[in-house]
């Protein structure tokens, strides 16, 4: 083989995906196929506290490892529950050239300056976007290339408390992962919804003891909120999205709740019925009462792996964009 | 106050627990240190759960104390050497250094010594043995090969027939089978709920306001008292389009004959508001009115200063016919929903024409009749009756009196048969249908016989037989692996040819 000097060597086309759920951490690889992205191998672990998820994670790279030897460096990391909270801050302003198309650095300028007013004690910010926005009164789902003069920015900002994000830097560090991305995996999940294009609605995400609830109002995602609730406890389930939600402008009451099981093992016909019985009207002045649908693919990827192929998708934007 | 504290080791539950067993009304909760309560929806959580329990919950995040932190941190630290099996002042290294103990002897008995073939030696001139022993395993599998390995889909494609026949039948709950000959099938009855929203728009319009009010000075020249009441009607002399009523009663004095030769005539003001809302009723300073019924010669009015607060505007607001637009569509949408969750759940059923009865149990609009709004949303939950039957059934009904007619050489294909039906009328618990059938042609070819005629023939005379068949109109083979197509025959196995019909457009 007297030319292999001069053969190029082929591209690592594979994606890593690490996901620190509810009650499991799912680390996987994805392989690229032209456009699309094809699931190679899963490792899980459960984890009960938040201790345990630095171990949790090594012991389910050792079985990622045991299917797929070659763990790719590049990947997304997907966070959820523990100390994770959410901002959503309305930017407005009146833009002195309104024929002008807004640009990258535009959005990016309004961003910074609602993160540097952030009280940012003992919490640091991992996450943050541009979710929605309003130009002249239009709403819209990505301002950039839009003209306009009267402008809402819906700034999307995730946190975490310090102790927690350090944690993750000394996991990362641990297994030599170059995190292109790290997002609040709801808000990956919620962005396959919005093809659904339901302007007000809410993402349930359940585990056995542990939940997300995540707010959708005007199309983009408004708050995400851990809690300590699940299937196996339903008997104050009740009051978590009555919390979630009492707050909220009655113009964005949800019109359609999504139940994503975490895993699945996990049968949510009990929970969809306690949700379709609520009274909506008398205890949270919400007069429709709102559909319920169980999730169960998305595009051939069962339950366990919606989260995965959600995060997965964020890779395709980056490259698209 | 009741003050509680949990740890590491509780948990939400824990304490919701705690809240409801509670006997006093209020409850300081330590945060120091407990996971769970670092969230804030659980915050949220506990206090709705305490406001249920009739009692009030603050959270007090003031860290543990230095001495408190520092006691649990080296109870942390010292558990796990004693977990690793470190003892103070010794080296485990030196321990545990005893001889692995000698292997046990298999428990089993030592094999016995099995048969043992003869010698063989070849004879001389082996080599030539070898040669034709080579040469008849080649012929011996590539034989095997060549007749196992091939194999050929023949497709033949046949002129598309087809017959039609219309029938009424009946379709009844009591019959238990299909009997041909009185075109009888059994009827079933399904139930299924189907609930959506769906958001119209509002095309309806209304027009709002608030009507203009002024004051007026009544001017009485008659020489007797006038008294008006509440409410009596002023109309402008100007534009008798303009009606204004009086807001409360008012009399006015007799006044002394042609009192307006002397300008001494009588006179009393009083408030007005327009009958009809808008900025018409916004007259100016001077405008004359007649009052009531009494002559304008007598009685007069006129206004003291400019009318004011006359609005009106536009509003979109919904109409009965949008509320009835949207349920059309959303019961329409919730129909087609319900026909096919049935048939997806009962595979082979055919739900007739008039076949669905909708029953509406709930039907929720967000705005009423009239009410201001660009859209509004509809809740429809309908339970639907479906009268069914099986589509197996009415194709046995239909085609059995066709069987008598169908030309030489064909026969029905079932499978690829089509069938309508629509309810006539109903006579009890029986629906008389009307049904027909577009029932499909093959020509009944002996595929036995076909593949007897072609399995190892050539690829001319497989051609020349199969042109010869007069129901076939066209054919294609494939032979698998393609390599095979080098010997230009068809498999030599029978079993090795597939024989498919189609139908031709």
């Amino acid at each position: 083989m007297p030319f292999k000097i001069l053969q190029k060597k082929p591209k690592d086309e594979n994606f890593f995906v690490l996901e620190i759920g509810l009650e499991r951490v799912t680390c996987a690889i994805f392989k690229k196929e032209e456009t699309q992205f094809k699931l190679i191998g899963v490792g899980r672990k459960k984890f009960s506290s938040h201790e345990d998820i630095f171990n949790s994670s090594l012991e389910a790279l050792d079985a990622l490892s045991a299917i797929v030897p070659d763990i790719p460096e590049k990947g997304i990391l997907g966070v959820s529950g523990s100390s994770l909270r959410t901002l959503t801050t309305i930017a407005r302003y009146n833009r002195p050239k309104a024929t002008k198309p807004i640009d990258h650095k535009e959005t990016e300028q309004v961003l910074n300056q609602i993160i540097e007013n952030l009280d940012k004690t003992d919490k640091k910010i991992f996450f943050s976007t541009i979710s929605g926005a309003k130009i002249d009164g239009v709403y819209v789902t990505n301002p950039l290339g839009l003209k306009g003069e009267n402008i809402e920015l819906s700034c999307f900002v995730a946190f975490q408390d310090e102790s927690e994000v350090e944690l993750l830097n000394r996991l990362v560090n641990e297994i030599d992962m170059d995190v292109k991305k790290m997002i609040p995996t709801s808000f990956a999940i919620c962005k396959l919804f919005q093809q659904k294009e339901v302007k007000n609605a809410l993402l349930f995400r359940v585990g056995s003891e542990k939940s997300e609830l995540t707010v959708i109002e005007d199309g983009h995602v408004a708050d995400i909120s851990p809690f300590d609730l699940g299937m196996n406890n339903l008997t104050y389930i009740q009051f978590s999205w009555e919390a979630a939600l009492k707050d909220l402008n009655k113009e964005h009451a949800p019109s359609l709740i999504w139940l994503l099981a975490d895993s699945a093992e996990l049968e949510l016909e009990k929970l969809k019925e306690d949700l379709k019985s609520y009274e909506w009207h008398s205890k949270l002045s919400i007069p429709i009462v709102p559909k319920v649908e169980i999730v169960s693919s998305i595009h051939n990827f069962s339950v366990s792996d919606i989260s995965l192929y959600a995060l997965v998708q964020e890779e395709v934007t980056n490259e698209g964009s | 106050m009741k003050a509680l504290k949990f740890d590491e080791t509780n948990n939400l539950i824990d304490c919701l627990e705690s809240i409801k067993n509670e006997e006093e009304a209020e409850i300081k909760i330590f945060t120091s240190g407990t996971e769970f309560l670092r969230k804030n929806l659980n915050r949220e959580i506990i206090k709705l759960v305490a406001k249920t329990h009739n009692k009030v919950v603050s959270f007090d995040d003031t860290p543990k104390t230095p001495a408190v932190q520092k006691e649990s941190l080296q109870e942390k630290t010292t558990a796990p050497a004693e977990n690793l099996g470190f003892v103070e002042g010794k080296d485990i290294a030196e321990q545990a250094k005893e001889q692995p103990a000698p292997q046990q002897t298999p428990i089993t008995d030592e094999p016995k010594k099995g048969f043992k073939l003869p010698p063989f030696k070849f004879p001389k001139g082996k080599w030539l043995y070898v040669a034709i022993g080579a040469f008849l395993a080649v012929f011996l599998v590539g034989g095997l090969l060549i007749y196992f390995l091939p194999s050929a889909d023949v497709v033949l494609t046949t002129e598309s027939n087809f017959k039609e026949n219309e029938q009424t039948i009946t379709a009844s709950k009591s019959a238990t089978k299909v009997d041909t000959s009185n075109g009888v099938i059994p009827l079933k009855i399904l139930n299924i709920s189907e609930e959506d929203n769906l958001t119209a728009d509002s095309t309806g319009t209304k027009t709002t306001g608030t009507p203009a009010t002024g004051r007026v000075e009544i001017v009485n020249r008659a020489t007797s008292d006038k008294s008006f009441f509440q409410g009596t009607t002023i109309i402008s002399v100007s534009n008798q389009a303009l009606t204004f009523s009086l807001d409360s009663a008012v009399s006015v004095e007799a006044s002394p004959d042609f009192c307006w030769v002397s300008n001494t005539c009588k006179k009393a003001g009083v408030d007005v508001t327009a009958k009809s809302i808008g900025d018409q009723g916004n007259l100016g300073v001077g405008t004359v009115f007649k009052v009531g019924d009494a002559s304008t010669d007598l009685v007069l009015a006129s206004s003291t200063a400019n009318f004011a607060g006359g609005t009106s505007k536009k509003i979109t607001v919904v109409s009965s016919d949008d509320q009835s637009k949207a349920k059309d569509t959303l019961l329409k949408s919730l129909e087609k929903k319900a026909t096919s969750d049935l048939q997806n759940k009962n595979q082979g059923i055919i739900i007739p024409g008039g076949g669905l009865t909708p029953a509406i149990i709930n039907e929720t609009y967000s705005k009423a009749v009239g009410e201001e709004a660009q859209n509004f949303q509809l809740s429809l939950k309908v339970n639907f009756t479906a009268s069914a039957f099986s589509e197996e059934d009415l194709k046995t009904v239909l085609i059995s009196p066709m069987i008598s007619s169908i030309p030489n050489g064909y026969e029905i294909n079932k499978k690829n048969s089509k069938v309508t039906a629509e309810i006539l009328e109903k006579n009890g618990d029986d629906l008389k249908i009307s049904a027909k059938i577009k029932a499909s042609l093959v020509p009944s070819l002996d595929q036995k016989e076909i593949k007897n005629r072609i399995s190892g023939k050539s690829f001319a005379s497989v051609d020349s037989y199969l042109r010869s068949l007069e129901s076939v109109s066209g054919f294609d083979i494939k032979i698998s692996p393609s390599a095979f197509r080098f010997f230009g025959i068809l498999p030599l196995s029978k079993n090795k040819i597939k024989i498919e019909i189609t139908q031709g457009t």
